[in-house]
């Protein structure tokens, strides 16, 4: 029986379920949903007739409500890591503490299917952009532990993942423009654009010292995925 | 330390007021962060006249236990006194691996390069310094101990990758000209990295295939520029068509291409590296598995530019820039394995010498023939 949102009149007519059935689970981390700043959502352990849901409960709600919390919070992330203005200033202190992992595998979908796209092997192409984003972003973030540095491992794969949105962008302007010198330099806007997104965070979590190392190999992958989409056919 | 100026510091307020100004004691050998502080105020300090306690820097240890004889009690004064800490505690690895850590622990008891700080005084001298003047470690002091994570963490294996951008800077220089004065093994014994390697390998197999997608695609602009005389015209055209459509093909539609050309770097790097281990470890010499996967890491760093330098389209300048870098880099393996060598197996060394030098001209050749082949 679902448990209804209103008052007395209706813990009447039916009986509340037990405490503790639709209660989180603690220590899974959800990336489907993630609430960060709402407590779970817990039952009221009395069964008595004021028992009321409280209002972040979230399992009966519509779906495109679901999907649209997770859209807004895609949205948000997008905007801190990529528009490099002081942030601090609109309210949010650290980039991506909430993090999420939704955008970065959008954005690699949209990545691989866009340069994969009117290809005579595409699905090869496909595998090969998902492989090493997927693979690059781990390896990445491993580099930047093994030189020293201290960094959350999945905000920094979010991270990386959001700095792909140029590189999307790029690459669908590749795909519709055939003149090579606007390709050319949409891609190197671009790839200057997540640059300059990724450079500040990557570099500032190794010590002093190593920040030229630990920053190459993401160049490395940016240009190899500019590169993709700059000879697109 | 040598502290210069009068003993205890030249107060330029003249003689302290007992008890108007009580000086914080900072203990810095503190393990904890309870014992930097302590829990409960130590009332007045021992002595807040200059001249009574210390005879000098070394004078008397600081008396009532107040932390213990094992503590130092660290005294910041007001003094104006030219008191600064001589040491120098920069990574100096690649002068003092050479000199040799025996006779220096003695000398850099004050590691910290700070001149000038006002008044950092030190009332006994500190039990037990590393000697992080000559250490390889990194910038704030000895070595981090990596062993204390378990073996599946990430950060136990950070020991191979405690360089930093100057040192791979370094040795990335000394594959490329270290052949005619090669320290390279001496430098990088005690720090060998594999960070190098690891993405040398990289970038190759990166740099080789946009390379040759590159070249591929300027031969097909200059054939769609200037078609080839053909036999008739329908077949020509029709050959030109195919011709053009397979060559502005994306270069990883060579997929086996790619794979090949991992496989070539990483199993030239550490599948030869682990044989040329287990080779010295038969005759125990002593080198560790790190360093042979670095040398041979950093020896493929030539090929970088080499690659991108063969987009010229003559064949026998591409032919002499690959046989250069193969010759550099072998003698660099050459002249690097030649002491180790030699120490481990005296009757053998020749020959494992010419097998290594060997084994990485057919490296230089395979390249060549395979990848630069455009």
């Amino acid at each position: 029986m679902w448990p209804l949102r209103s008052g007395p009149s209706n813990a009447n007519v039916q009986p509340t379920p037990p405490p503790g059935l639709f209660q989180d689970v603690p220590g899974i981390p959800s990336t489907s949903t993630t609430m960060p700043q709402s407590p779970p959502p817990t039952i009221p352990t009395s069964t008595q007739a004021q028992s009321t849901i409280p209002e972040e409960y979230t399992l009966d709600e519509p779906v495109w409500k679901t999907i649209w919390r997770d859209i807004v919070t895609i949205a948000r992330n997008l905007r801190s890591v990529l528009i490099p203005v002081n942030w601090k200033f609109h309210g949010q202190a650290q980039a991506l503490r909430n993090w999420d992992l939704w955008g970065p595998l959008v954005f690699m979908l949209i990545l691989a299917i866009v340069l994969s796209i009117h290809e005579s092997n595409a699905s090869q192409v496909f595998a090969m952009v998902f492989a090493e984003v997927a693979l690059g972003a781990i390896i990445l973030t491993i580099n930047v532990i093994l030189l020293g540095g201290e960094l959350v491992f999945f905000q920094a794969i979010c991270l990386l993942g959001y700095c792909l949105f140029p590189l999307v962008v790029a690459a669908i302007i590749c795909a519709s423009v055939k003149i090579k010198w606007i390709r050319s330099l949409v891609t190197l806007g671009c790839l200057a654009w997540a640059s300059v997104a990724t450079i500040p965070f990557i570099g500032n979590a190794v010590p002093r010292g190593r920040k030229a190392l630990a920053v190459y190999p993401v160049m490395l992958m940016y240009v190899s995925l500019a590169w993709l989409a700059l000879v697109k056919s | 330390m040598q502290g210069a100026g009068p003993q205890g510091g030249h107060n330029p307020f003249g003689p302290v007021v007992q008890g108007a100004y009580v000086p914080y004691n900072v203990n810095t050998t503190a393990q904890f962060a309870d014992e930097v502080v302590p829990a409960i105020s130590q009332g007045p300090p021992p002595s807040t006249s200059f001249s009574a306690n210390y005879q000098g820097a070394w004078g008397a240890p600081s008396p009532q236990g107040a932390y213990g004889p094992q503590h130092v009690a660290l005294q910041f004064t007001d003094t104006t006194a030219s008191q600064y800490v001589i040491g120098n505690i920069q990574r100096q690895e690649e002068r003092q691996n050479l000199v040799g850590l025996q006779g220096r622990s003695d000398d850099h008891v004050a590691t910290a390069s700070v001149p000038g700080v006002p008044g950092v005084h030190f009332s006994q001298p500190p039990p037990q310094v590393p000697t992080s003047g000559g250490d390889a470690g990194g910038n704030a002091g000895p070595k981090e101990d990596y062993t204390k994570y378990p073996f599946y963490n990430v950060r136990r294996y950070r020991e191979y990758f405690d360089v930093d951008t100057k040192d791979v800077l370094w040795r990335v220089g000394n594959s490329l000209i270290g052949v005619f004065r090669p320290n390279f093994m001496e430098v990088t014994m005690k720090n060998p990295d594999l960070y190098g390697p690891f993405w040398t390998a990289t970038t190759l197999i990166f740099v080789t295939a946009v390379v040759g997608n590159f070249v591929d695609y300027i031969q097909w602009r200059k054939d769609s520029r200037a078609p080839p005389p053909s036999p008739s015209p329908v077949v020509g055209r029709l050959l030109l068509s195919s011709d053009s459509e397979l060559a502005n093909k994306q270069w990883f539609t060579d997929y086996t291409k790619l794979a090949t050309s991992a496989a070539i770097f990483y199993g030239y790097i550490f599948v030869v590296g682990l044989i040329l281990f287990f080779f010295v470890k038969w005759f125990k010499g002593e080198l560790r598995l790190a360093n042979v996967f670095c040398i041979y890491g950093y020896c493929l760093t030539i090929y970088v530019p080499v690659s991108i330098a063969c987009v010229v389209p003559i064949d026998w300048v591409r032919w002499v820039l690959v046989m250069s870098a193969t010759a550099l880099s072998a003698g660099f393996l050459f002249m690097n394995f030649r002491a180790t060598i030699y120490s481990a197996a005296p009757a053998r060394a020749v020959l494992v010498l010419l097998l290594i030098v060997l084994a990485h001209i057919g490296l230089g050749l395979g390249l060549k023939l395979y990848f630069f082949q455009y």
